[in-house]
């Protein structure tokens, strides 16, 4: 008995916690409102829509996780995104392109950590402006949107590899080597600079480097859901990344991340992501009329992060 | 300088969780003095302050003023009951100017409106009745240390008072400084305004004090009045004896020299700094608040830049560090402030200590967590933590337990020198005596260490060689088994020069 | 006397540097563009300036008390929408800005409540709110853009001019004044810059910092809603999606720009409506260049960061601690 309440008592303490019940909580609702909600065939399609998303959302918590915001990983998507057309338009082969893509957005990443971290520049005003620099560079390189992807990619993305939907692929890779790099000392000092940066200079931690490594890693997520959406949608839209941003730090902010720094984990903002993912879904499939669906949403997602945050001062965090 | 008090504390009594703090104390100051308080550290003279200010509320006592008894609730009190305090850190409004942030929260009014031009007139007067050479339109944000604490002064005669209470005012303040702020001290006196002074330094307090109270152990031990006593007779009622009990025994050990400091400066050591310490040695650093000794530390371990000298550790010299540098040269800090510098209160003890202790639990790039437990379980057996395990967040622990985590931190690193920075505040006397017998052990096995302290006791039971720190500068020197603390605290309070 | 007037120029240019660009620049954009020099454009850049300033000068409020509202742009289009939508419906003119108004104040006091007593922090609990008050927007005016004509009273609010003054300039000019006036004259003015300076220390001085912030993000909300009734009169009507976040880009960078403008440094309402102008006259000289409107965005996000790094620079020279 004491054992169960112990491992009930661990549980609630996950900082997930919040995000994963949200999202069990809309998937049972939903499949009330929606017909074959738990077929497979859509839930292999609405996790192939949300992956983009769950890309941004590793890469927002880790920056988040280190004690700053980034709110310009949408931009860099879109970027990514015409870019990689545009490449593969122009005839160049695919690897190259990929690697081009994915260098390219950890060179925005890099951008943005050098201006924060070794400038100290607010973080959140800062990655606002590189987001709008970011789009004004996706519109340039692709100021209507078009092209298209060989054939081959669509199905490569909706198809299975080894039983699971292909399209994880491109969210797991992010997880795993955070997942890895969060077992390394590396991780732990990213924590420490995150939950208070004198303390972990002192400690000896160099939080300027490990800053900078966060919003580099940002940008490789970025790059990684702007490989997946190409490949989703076979087409080129420099507006695709537009709200992105937002959602994302409103998934990690479901999925237990604090906004000060130092706490949560990047799972429950890959649940957050999901959530909201299932909101838009819900609230299309149900008789809501069309006009009031983005409002359901928004109130929906409010009410998602306040209850989050709500969550996380209750189990003893009195953090701001 | 009539002889009826202007302000009287009778009896109060303050408790903290069972201890008693301050044990049915007296004080009271007399119309237009100079009246010094004085005591060791933990005597309870900031405590009996803080009731004064409204921060906390007496157990028990009655405060009178200019014989009428008021109650203190609130901060709001004793400024309506004409008491107003110059702290050590000033809370100001960095982008306002100096007339502002005087007058903030009491702006005067012409109809609704802000009447600047009275605000700008009226600072202006208080800043010439102090005598200081501040404009009323320099920004708060520019101001020095030194400026800030005529800014905080400025502010309290705004509410014209007849008492100002000075928290260690000369800590932070360069020698011409001082000399500004007594000329200062003696305008207000002369205007009728009583000031009561809490300070450790023994010259000022002569120089300036007409009565000097002292409260040892929570108690009011005496009112001295300056002219007729001396720096002794203080000293005495400080410490209640003039000899140490369990002195160190007489450590003979002559290994070689592990950490040199020749000739540091840094903004905060404007002159230099220089001692050396050996191998298996405990180095105490003694000295009373504002002398200098965390401001060392610092420089030792790079958060302050070293603008001169250099540091010689293990026979490799530097002449700048960073934390990292120093830790990957043996050297170890455990700071003062545990909660702003030592510990991570949300994680676990099992968290904390692998903090800084990563390389040693490392597969290649991983941790390998099995001997991250058994090192931190090990850790906590030999330093007794009393604790529910491990993975208990160090926030629930009591403090003695919460600088243990601390010391198990650094230890595992095995260091050259370990840097202790007042170990034991807080710290119950079960605990406190663990400690010193781990500073001794770990002595003994080849650890030098730097242990700092502001207790005389303290320092003479663990230390075999003693450094004294006063206007930060080291001022005198003390071999193993000292026993007169009497001479230790007339060096550390500047009575006498060095040994 | 030469002399004296190169000393003074140079003092000038020391004290105020980042007026000094603007000055030049602007002279740049008259010599080089024909066009931009114009009657007619000028008043035009007045008029979209005008726009802009109201909701920079909301944003302004909010960061002054050391806050943030993400929501001015969201709010602004909303109430576009809704004085369109009354006017087309026969309400009067006054009662549809005042109604315009009134839905920016009741999503200010929105924000207010989330910020303030439940304790959300402003970024989340603002973007929360233009996530809301954006899917209200599409359910109001269910994606459906609102053509107003023959409104003349209802026009001439934003489009026309009294006395050869555009009347948005003089509503713009007015509402400045007034929070300018408010700010430095009154005490809840000093108390907001002190709220935002350091709210401990105001706290220990007996101010009401709840009440400075309460103030803000009314006043923020009103702003916006009143920016938004004006806007459908200057362009007739409303459109069915608004660009909730090129507002914000402009509202943060005309605020902070704005602040580089004065010796201390400070947020004021008077160098963010220069700046919001200055930022109008960008737009408009580069569009006027033949430059993509695409890139607009991406150019006041430069500006923006332009501006925290001269604003950030000062203060580290003076040994000061940034608080951001």
């Amino acid at each position: 008995m004491n054992r169960a309440r112990l491992l009930l008592g661990s549980l609630r303490k996950m900082s997930a916690m919040p995000a994963i019940l949200l999202f069990f909580a809309l998937l049972v609702a939903n499949s009330f409102i929606m017909a074959n909600s738990l077929s497979r065939s859509f839930l292999v399609s609405y996790l192939n829509n949300t992956t983009p998303v769950m890309c941004i959302a590793i890469g927002t918590s880790v920056v988040i996780i280190c004690g700053e915001i980034d709110i310009s990983l949408g931009a860099m998507l879109s970027v990514g995104n015409v870019l990689l057309i545009k490449l593969l338009g122009a005839g160049v082969p695919y690897q190259a392109a990929v690697v081009l893509v994915l260098a390219a957005s950890m060179a925005m990443g890099l951008l943005n950590g050098f201006l924060i971290a070794a400038m100290r520049g607010s973080s959140l005003l800062t990655t606002f402006a590189t987001s709008t620099i970011y789009s004004g560079l996706a519109l340039l390189i692709m100021p209507v949107p078009g092209g298209s992807v060989a054939r081959e990619m669509s199905r490569f993305y909706n198809g299975s590899l080894l039983g699971l939907p292909a399209a994880a692929l491109f969210f797991m890779i992010p997880y795993a080597i955070w997942k890895i790099y969060k077992r390394t000392t590396h991780g732990m000092r990213l924590y420490a600079a995150g939950y208070d940066r004198n303390k972990a200079y002192v400690s000896g931690v160099n939080v300027t480097g490990e800053k900078i490594f966060a919003f580099v890693f940002a940008g490789f997520c970025a790059g990684m859901g702007a490989l997946a959406i190409t490949s989703s949608l076979g087409a080129g839209d420099a507006l695709i990344g537009a709200a992105m941003s937002m959602m994302a730090i409103s998934a990690a902010v479901i999925g237990g991340v604090s906004l000060s720094g130092g706490y949560g984990d990047v799972t429950g903002s890959l649940f957050g992501s999901l959530f909201l993912g299932l909101i838009t879904v819900s609230v299309l499939s149900s008789n809501v009329s069309p006009f009031v669906q983005q409002l359901a949403s928004g109130l929906i997602l409010l009410f998602g992060m306040l209850g989050a945050m709500a969550f996380g001062m209750k189990s003893g965090k009195k953090r701001n | 300088m009539t002889d009826e008090p202007v302000l009287s504390m009778e009896g109060i009594v303050k408790g903290f969780g069972g201890i008693v703090v301050l044990d049915r104390v007296d004080f009271s100051v007399r119309r237009g003095e100079v009246h010094a308080l004085m005591g060791e550290n933990g005597a309870g003279k900031s405590t009996l302050m803080k009731i004064l200010a409204g921060i906390y509320h007496k157990d028990d006592g009655r405060i009178f003023v200019e014989g009428r008894e008021i109650n203190i609730k609130s901060p709001n009190d004793p400024i309506r009951a004409g008491i107003a305090f110059v702290h050590q850190h000033p809370n100001l409004v960095p982008m306002f100017d100096v007339a502002h942030n005087i007058f903030l929260g009491q702006e005067p009014l012409r109809g609704r409106r802000v009447d600047h031009k009275k605000i700008y007139a009226e600072a202006g007067k208080i800043l010439a009745a102090i005598g200081t050479a501040i404009s009323p339109h320099a920004l708060a944000r520019d101001l020095t240390v030194a400026e800030r604490q005529e800014l905080s002064i400025a502010r309290a005669l705004s509410f014209a008072p007849r008492v100002i209470a000075f928290d260690e005012p000369t800590a932070p303040l360069s020698f011409k400084e001082v000399e500004r702020l007594f000329e200062v001290i003696s305008r207000l006196t002369k205007n009728n305004v009583t000031v009561i002074y809490i300070s450790h330094r023994m010259d000022e307090i002569f120089r300036i004090s007409e009565r000097i109270t002292v409260l040892r152990n929570g108690k009011s031990i005496t009112t001295l009045t300056t002219k007729e006593t001396t720096p002794d007779e203080v000293i005495h009622a400080m410490l209640g004896s003039d000899i140490a009990f369990n002195p160190k025994s007489v450590y003979d050990e002559t290994g070689e020299t592990v950490l040199k400091v020749e000739g540091i400066v840094t903004k905060n050591l404007p002159q230099t700094i220089d001692f050396s310490l050996r191998r298996g040695e405990v180095l105490g650093l003694f000295g009373l608040v504002g002398a200098g000794r965390t401001e060392v530390v610092r420089a030792l371990f790079g958060v302050d830049r070293i603008n001169a000298g250099a540091l010689e550790v293990n026979d490799r010299r530097f002449g700048a560090v960073s934390p990292s540098l120093m830790m990957r040269n043996g050297v170890a800090l455990v700071p003062e402030d545990r909660h702003a510098l030592g510990l991570v209160m949300d994680m676990t003890i099992k968290e904390n200590i692998s903090l800084a202790n990563m390389n040693s639990f490392k597969l290649g790039p991983f941790i390998n967590h099995a001997r991250e437990r058994a090192a931190v379980r090990g850790l906590s057996h030999q330093l007794s933590i009393k604790s529910r395990g491990i993975n208990t967040p160090v926030s629930s622990l009591s403090g003695g337990n919460q600088q243990k985590v601390v010391l198990a931190k650094w230890l595992h690193r095995r260091p050259s020198v370990l840097i202790l920075d007042e170990p034991t505040v807080g710290v119950d006397v079960g605990a406190k005596g663990e400690i010193y017998n781990l500073v001794n052990s770990l002595a003994k096995s080849g650890v030098s260490v730097i242990f700092i302290s502001s207790e005389p006791e303290e320092i003479f039971r663990v230390a075999d060689r003693i450094l004294v720190m006063y206007r930060r500068r080291i001022v005198g020197e003390f071999q193993a088994g000292a026993t007169d603390i009497k001479k230790l605290m007339a060096i550390a309070t500047g009575v006498q020069a060095a040994s | 006397m030469l002399n004296v007037l190169i000393t003074a120029a140079r003092n000038f240019v020391k004290n105020y540097f980042v007026a000094t660009i603007m000055i030049a620049t602007l002279a740049v954009f008259c010599l080089t563009c024909p066009n931009f020099f114009s009657i007619n454009n000028l008043l035009d850049i007045t008029k979209q300036g005008g726009l802009l300033s109201l909701l920079a000068l909301a944003m302004t409020m909010v960061l002054i008390v050391g806050g943030m509202d993400m929501s001015v742009g969201a709010i602004y289009d909303i109430c576009t929408n809704f004085c369109a939508g009354m006017v087309i419906s026969g309400y009067g003119v006054f009662l549809s800005v005042a109604v315009s108004v009134a839905a920016g104040l009741g999503f200010g006091i929105f924000n207010m409540v989330m910020i303030v007593f439940i304790r959300v922090p402003p970024f989340i609990a603002t973007v929360g709110t233009m996530f809301v008050v954006t899917g209200l927007t599409f359910a109001y005016n269910k994606g459906q853009s609102i053509l107003l004509s023959n409104q003349p009273l209802f026009f001439s609010l934003a489009q026309g001019a009294t006395l050869g003054i555009p009347n948005i300039a003089i509503i713009v000019a007015v509402i400045t004044v007034v929070i300018y006036i408010c700010l430095r004259r009154f005490r809840y003015g000093l108390y907001m810059y002190a709220t935002g300076g350091n709210s401990m220390a105001a706290k220990a001085a007996g101010i009401n910092t709840t009440l400075s912030q309460l103030i803000a993000y009314g006043m923020s909300g009103m702003l916006s809603g009143l920016g938004g009734a004006l806007a459908a009169s200057y362009i007739s009507g409303s459109f069915a999606l608004g660009s909730p976040f090129e507002f914000l880009i402009t509202a943060f960078a005309a605020a902070f720009l704005g602040s580089t403008l004065i010796r201390q440094g400070e947020l004021n309402p008077l160098g963010t409506v220069i700046a919001a102008l200055f930022i109008t006259s960008l737009n408009n000289a580069l569009t006027l260049y033949g430059v993509s409107f695409l890139i607009l965005p991406g150019m006041q996000g430069t500006v923006l960061i332009l501006a925290l790094v001269l604003g950030n620079w000062g203060k580290k020279q003076t040994g000061q601690m940034t608080i951001f």
